[in-house]
């Protein structure tokens, strides 16, 4: 019998085979994940609904499929659904408190594919109210402490997926990245995080923040437990007309292949003088170990790298504000008043954004903007395979040193905004520490419907440095 | 001189009035200089060549998705479900303010 310290230490691979093996039950894995959470969620609040009773209950079905060899993608395995997420018959608040006491009727789209796929949901994660944020510190039930430094923000907005991964508290965390809110979280707190192409995984079900950049995607330890998850949320869904057709590839497979004479590009403009010196060494450093394995690497630039930010600004808040006022409190919900600081912000910057008068110079602007950064994006990668950039310019910071300045908040979003813009995948690896211990970030970005690659890239690459061996040291 | 985004208390007032939100005097004051120091960072997007430029809303450039005009039963709630979680209905119905 393995006790539960190690069973929430297991890769997503690793209890796959271990139950396949016999080696514990899904109801020893959920508990001990269930029994960790109970220990430190208080502190970390990573968690805002726990699923106990019903995820015991599937995990006794799962044990029963198991002693017939099913073989499902995630048989019996315990995962935590970002809290915008719609789940039935299980209270999804979007950490608002509009919705404070909104229990939905249905499953979202990628929930009916991974229960289908054998995973048991345990509960709920925090998160930035609606999606609103780049460090976490904007959710209505209060702040996800970092795993790494309880006195630091875990990135945002998925917070509480950053940090149960991170923790051991779910082998994966779902998310949604809108503008950074998967490898934000995922570059803070040590663990992996995909932002898939625009249209790869439905987003219906999922609590809409800006429609024409929302990507849904998760948190996982490693690569290979990335892809996986991939393989089972990616695909066409009828409910969602932006999902591509486009065939979902062997990830698992493709991973292992031959990294050597592909090209990752360098962009400039992601390494100047606004980034951190010892993330840029770190990114450095990472990018000399996929040299060494092969890879040519070339320096380029995206020119408009600059508009990237300001252009996202505006057509996250126009959209924002469209999607939000559909809450009326009649339906469901509470009434508008409930909106919290940084909803009204939002909401206000795209109105304003949108309003006669002011349209042209913001909304269409932008829009026009977003032709020109994908042009960018469409001419590296004549010149490129993939590129590889750092996912924050700087170190997991310490709660309000950026939250007090909307602005300086704002524009944590700088490298990460650009592959929403584009639409383009983005897969956040870990990519070591500071001195101090707090983990950084690498984001590789490939052109749409290139995850495979992305995974093929970042597999090579955590081999090599197999960084999610390091675990935070937990206090109660 | 850089031009400075002017934004009067009048054009919070109308920009909440358009949102539907309430805002209090202080939250007027707060968004207003916010909005302010936001939208001067934001005005160098006029800086961008953009004549000749297209617009692009939506990042992969699906279009025209259509489906059949039939109706999905696995799809619809019930009444009870649509209205399990309204705040106040009466007789299968949502009750909502008076408009006029």
């Amino acid at each position: 019998m393995i006790n539960n310290m190690e069973l929430t230490s297991l890769t997503l691979k690793e209890a796959l085979e271990g139950l396949e093996n016999k080696k514990f039950s899904s109801v020893e894995l959920v508990k001990s994940h269930i029994s960790r959470i109970k220990k430190f969620n208080k502190k970390i609040n990573a968690f805002v609904t726990i699923c106990e009773e019903e995820a015991l209950k599937q995990a006794r079905e799962a044990d029963k499929l198991i002693a017939k060899k099913a073989k499902n993608a995630l048989l019996g395995i315990p995962i935590a659904l970002k809290d915008n997420w719609v789940t039935k018959g299980v209270k999804s608040t979007a950490a608002s408190k509009v919705l404070d006491n909104y229990v939905p009727q249905y499953d979202a789209t990628a929930i009916v594919r991974l229960k289908a796929a054998g995973a048991i949901i345990i509960g709920k994660t925090n998160l930035d109210a609606w999606g609103h944020g780049s460090s976490g510190e904007h959710s209505d039930y209060g702040n996800t402490l970092n795993p790494w430094d309880y006195s630091r923000v875990t990135g945002g907005s998925s917070s509480g997926s950053g940090a149960a991964v991170s923790a051991g508290m779910a082998l994966v965390g779902t998310g949604t990245d809108t503008g950074g809110s998967i490898r934000q979280p995922a570059a803070f707190c040590n663990v992996v995080g995909l932002k898939p192409t625009y249209g790869r995984v439905s987003r219906y079900g999922i609590i809409a923040m800006a429609s024409s950049t929302d990507s849904i995607g998760h948190l996982t330890k490693t690569v290979w437990d990335s892809a996986r998850v991939l393989s089972v949320t990616a695909g066409f869904d009828p409910m969602d007309a932006t999902t591509g057709k486009n065939e979902v590839p062997d990830y698992e497979e493709i991973l292992r292949g031959k990294i050597s004479g592909l090209k990752i590009g360098i962009p400039k403009e992601y390494f100047g003088k606004g980034t951190d010196e010892i993330v840029a060494d770190a990114c450095h450093k990472a990018l000399k170990v996929l040299e060494d394995l092969g890879c040519k690497l070339v320096n380029i630039s995206l020119p408009h790298t600059k508009y990237a930010y300001p252009v996202y600004a505006v057509i996250q808040t126009s959209e924002v504000s469209s999607n939000l006022l559909r809450y009326d409190g009649v339906r469901y919900g509470n009434e508008r008043k409930m909106f919290g600081d940084e909803a009204k912000r939002r909401i206000m910057m795209g109105t304003h954004s949108l309003s006669s008068g002011y349209a042209d110079k913001y909304y269409h602007q932008s829009l026009k903007g977003r032709t020109l950064i994908i042009r960018d994006f469409m001419e590296a990668y004549k010149k490129v395979d993939v590129i590889a950039c750092p996912v924050w310019p700087f170190l997991p910071f310490k709660f309000d040193e950026r939250a007090i300045d909307p602005l300086k908040m704002y524009l944590s979003d700088v490298f990460t905004a650009p592959a929403n813009v584009s639409g383009n995948p983005s897969l956040s690896v870990p990519a070591g520490f500071s001195r101090d211990k707090l983990p950084i970030g690498i984001q590789f970005m490939g052109p749409n419907y290139s995850e495979d690659l992305l995974y093929k890239v970042a597999y090579a690459y955590e081999q090599e440095t197999k960084w999610y061996l390091e675990k935070p040291k937990l206090k109660e | 001189m850089k031009k400075k985004t002017l934004l009067s208390v009048e054009n919070v007032e109308h920009i909440a009035d358009l949102a539907k939100l309430t805002l209090t005097q202080d939250e007027q004051k707060k968004y207003k200089e916010q909005l302010r120091r936001i939208f001067d960072y934001i005005d160098q997007i006029s800086k961008l060549k953009t004549k000749k430029v297209i617009e692009t809303s939506h990042p992969t450039n699906i279009t025209n998705i259509f489906r059949e005009d039939k109706i999905d039963e696995s799809k619809i709630l019930t009444q009870e479900e649509a209205l399990s979680n309204a705040v106040k209905k009466k007789n299968g119905y949502f009750v909502v303010k008076a408009i006029f």
